[in-house]
């Protein structure tokens, strides 16, 4: 069974963000189609909004509904549907870079930036183009040695799991 | 407790009622540092109405505010299985008599064992109670190169959790600072999943949400537990620990208690001395004063035993010899740390039933408390001395071995054998159902002991045990000594049935033939007959009924001897109304017997009240040991009539 937990989104208490672990889903943003039996749960009402994040699946409740009623119905619905992660459609066919933006982006707030931060360092993200991810390595990363293995071991391998199609994360001149 | 004695500003409602928070946790989690750390020493131990289930309460003030905390018994699941878990459902529900439902509950987890911690976390988040979860050892999960991230801990289960160390007190002012707030609490928008899988999937991601990295294995404790839990080192090293454990116990308390006893003894000389009425004067220095002295000389094995057992505790030192004692008390269907409280039982029964507190089942801790008492306590080695020394000749020999100290022998291990028997009996009856109950026992780390805790483990002891024993203590003593004293008899009524009114032994002799306590002994007789048993041996049976040593003291003052601590010349030469020697081998053997087996214990019967909180097990331990012992020494007198005695 794939590992989710919900958190709630600040001030949208009609959204629950579950979060996936990275990469599960092959596509982000607003979706086409998701495997039943969540698929039911929009048909019926229950949820007007299920969204796909880099990290996370974004669920809306449908008015008049409460989470502390359909919250279980809606997780074991998604627990069903992230045991297909092929039968996940996206809404827009979103470029493939705005999707790998997306998901460095979340990596760069998540697992990847804290474990920057615990060593004084920072990675911000400059540009995507093509497949290519171009970062900033700064604070305690610039001019260290062990920070191009570590955007190589973490980043590059993290977000080419999420996003197969990367050509390859590198580091921004100047 | 309310608003109006401090001017503050807004005009916040308080509760009429100190807000009730429980604190509910895994053993071994660091529930009781927290406890003491929140509440001081401002803590009231007793036990839940009609269950053998301590509870613990305490209040924790903050500023102006006061917090009832409660110490919920420690679980590892929500799903009641056995009494203690039953009571924690219960309490949390509301349940249970007496005894209000919290309004929040305190949730402590060790940050070494988080992953295991969560399935509890799960089961209480969806209870839907305002909740705080207490993350213990931290500073060890760093040392052992674990990571964990508090606050995102808290966003990925959607309530407040704060970081404590409990030894060191770090984070209890935070802790303090949150308990405030307690009514605002977050509490998470979808409750944790309750099927299994589900939940498992849960715990996985908010582990994987807050970075936890569980602890690299504890080294010294693997290596140490590779030799204290093996098979045969194991149990080397447990009956080594235990042999010290015991001749602690004994030992070492010996001169405290003779201390004890010479202060008491020059205390009641100084009674008789000073005051003048003879009759009050023995009154004070023989009920008041020595029914208090039976009481004070367990003291210094009670201090000494909870001592010895908190530190081992502390230690972590008593999972691993209930581990390494669990497959031989599983024979009997008892758990290994039922053996801690048998075991205790060899110096005395009291401090032996309350050290199946340790016990997590209820249905083993009375399993475990009917046996206790049939464990050789010290109470009845003088009596075994006195007995022994009357029956068995001091220069027989059985090859190297002296009899006499084989028939003790004899006596001690029948006791233990019989204590096993009775632990399987009850066992099989209180669990009619059949159910086994599923046993987890976590070794912890080893830790060094807090001494605060040791501390307060042992001082709680000694102080209830000094209060609520002393006064059915007292009370006994005091009836006895007023039935064997009563009726008192005049000079005149003296003179007349030829007694020398001004010689105190004989008219300690006369009042004690024709007092209360001498028509109860010819009352009970027709009881005791079949046993060999003539109204004077009744008078000590009796007597010995409220604690066994004063048997040996009541025989004497009967057969009026001059010594009354040594009365064996005057009680071998004692005749029966016949003119027949009244000390028969067979009458001696069903005496031993008896007394192995007889609940004759005063304060046995107070700590079993106490300890199980109702009249219920005090009364089946009295009636079946009463029974049994009745039935056992009638066999033995036969059987030694059978060999010719």
């Amino acid at each position: 069974m794939v590992p989710i937990h919900p958190q709630p989104c600040p001030d949208q208490p009609d959204r629950v963000r579950w979060v996936i672990p990275a990469g599960w889903l092959p596509c982000v943003g607003p979706l086409a189609a998701c495997p039943s039996p969540l698929d039911a749960l929009v048909a019926d009402g229950t949820l007007v909004e299920v969204a796909a994040e880099p990290a996370a699946v974004l669920t809306r409740l449908g008015p008049g509904r409460s989470w502390a009623v359909d919250g279980p119905r809606v997780r074991t619905a998604l627990h069903a549907a992230l045991d297909d992660p092929a039968g996940w459609h996206p809404a827009a066919a979103a470029t493939s870079d705005a999707a790998l933006a997306a998901a460095a982006g979340a990596l760069l707030a998540g697992a990847a930036g804290r474990f920057a931060r615990s060593h004084g360092g920072v990675i911000d993200l400059v540009d995507v183009r093509d497949g290519v991810v171009t970062v900033r390595l700064g604070g305690a990363c610039h001019g260290c040695p062990a920070a191009r293995a570590t955007l190589r071991e973490r980043l590059d391998r993290q977000l080419r799991r999420m996003i197969p199609s990367l050509h390859e994360v590198r580091e921004a001149r100047g | 407790m309310t608003a109006a004695c401090h001017t503050g500003g807004a005009a916040t409602v308080t509760p009429a009622r100190a807000p009730r928070l429980a604190l509910v946790g895994s053993p071994n989690a660091g529930k009781t540092s927290i406890f003491n750390a929140l509440t001081g020493l401002h803590a009231k131990t007793g036990n839940y109405p009609g269950v053998t289930v301590s509870r613990f309460v305490g209040t924790c003030r903050v500023g102006a505010d006061r917090y009832v905390i409660e110490d919920l018994p420690g679980t590892y699941s929500l799903d009641p299985i056995s009494a203690d878990e039953r009571i924690l459902v219960d309490v949390l529900d509301g349940r249970l008599d007496g005894v209000a439902r919290p309004d929040a509950l305190l949730v402590a987890v060790d940050a070494t064992t988080l992953r295991r911690s969560l399935g509890l976390v799960a089961q209480l988040l969806a209870r839907g109670l305002p909740t705080c979860v207490v993350v213990t050892f931290m500073d060890e999960l760093s040392r052992r190169q674990g990571r964990l991230d508090v606050a995102a801990l808290g966003q990925a289960l959607g309530v407040p959790v704060v970081a404590v160390i409990g030894n060191r007190g770090q984070g209890i002012a935070e802790l303090r600072e949150t308990l405030t707030g307690w009514d605002h609490w977050p509490v998470p928008t979808i409750a944790p999943p309750t099927e299994a899988a589900e939940r498992d999937a849960w715990a996985e991601s908010v582990l994987g949400f807050a970075g936890y990295h569980p602890p690299q294995p504890h080294r010294v404790t693997q290596r140490v537990d590779a030799v204290l839990l093996h098979p045969l080192w194991g149990s080397l090293v447990f009956l080594a620990v235990m042999v010290l454990f015991f001749q602690t116990v004994f030992t070492v308390a010996a001169p405290a208690q003779d201390q004890i006893e010479n202060l008491l003894g020059r205390l009641s000389g100084l009674v008789v001395a000073h005051v003048p009425e003879p009759w009050l004067a023995r009154l004070l220095g023989e009920a008041v004063i020595g029914g208090i002295g039976g009481v004070l000389v367990f003291l210094p094995q009670i201090v000494l035993l909870f001592l010895l057992i908190a530190l081992l505790e502390g230690v972590g030192y008593l999972a691993r010899a209930a581990f390494v004692m669990d497959r031989v008390m599983a024979g009997v269907g008892l758990e290994g740390r039922a053996f801690v409280a048998l075991l205790s039982s060899f110096a005395c029964a009291v401090p032996g039933i309350m050290a199946t507190r340790t016990l997590p089942s209820a249905k083993d801790r009375v399993a475990t408390m009917m046996a206790a008492p049939l464990m050789t306590c010290s109470a009845r080695l003088p009596v075994y001395v006195l007995m022994i020394g009357l029956l068995v000749d001091p220069s027989a020999r059985v090859g190297p071995f002296g009899a006499q100290g084989l028939v003790m022998f004899g006596l001690y291990l029948l006791g233990a054998v019989s204590a096993m028997l009775a632990a399987w009996a009850f066992k099989r009856l209180g669990d009619r159902r059949g159910l086994a109950l599923p046993f987890y026992m976590e070794m912890p780390p080893y830790r060094l002991p807090r001494p605060r805790s040791v501390l307060l483990m042992v001082w709680d002891s000694a102080r209830s045990f000094l209060r609520k024993c002393s006064t059915i203590i007292v009370a006994t003593s005091f009836a006895l000594w007023l039935l064997l004293n009563l009726p008192v008899h005049s000079a005149h009524h003296l003179g007349a049935a030829g007694v020398d009114a001004g010689d105190p032994a004989a008219v300690a002799a006369y009042t004690v033939d024709h007092s209360v306590a001498a028509g109860l002994g010819r009352l009970v007789s027709p009881v005791f007959d079949p046993l060999g048993f003539d109204w004077r041996i009744n008078i000590g049976v009796l007597s010995a009924q409220s604690a066994r040593e004063t048997f040996v003291a009541t025989l004497g003052q009967v057969a009026a001897a001059n010594d009354p601590e040594h009365p064996d010349d005057a009680l071998r030469a004692m005749t029966d109304a016949d003119g027949r020697r009244l000390f028969t081998p067979p009458t001696l053997a069903a005496l031993l017997v008896y007394f192995v087996y007889a609940l004759q214990c005063m304060s046995t019967v107070a700590v079993l009240r106490r300890e199980t909180g109702t009249w219920k097990w005090p009364l089946i331990a009295f009636g079946y040991l009463n029974g049994l012992a009745w039935l056992m020494a009638y066999l033995a007198r036969m059987a030694v009539i059978a060999l010719g005695g």
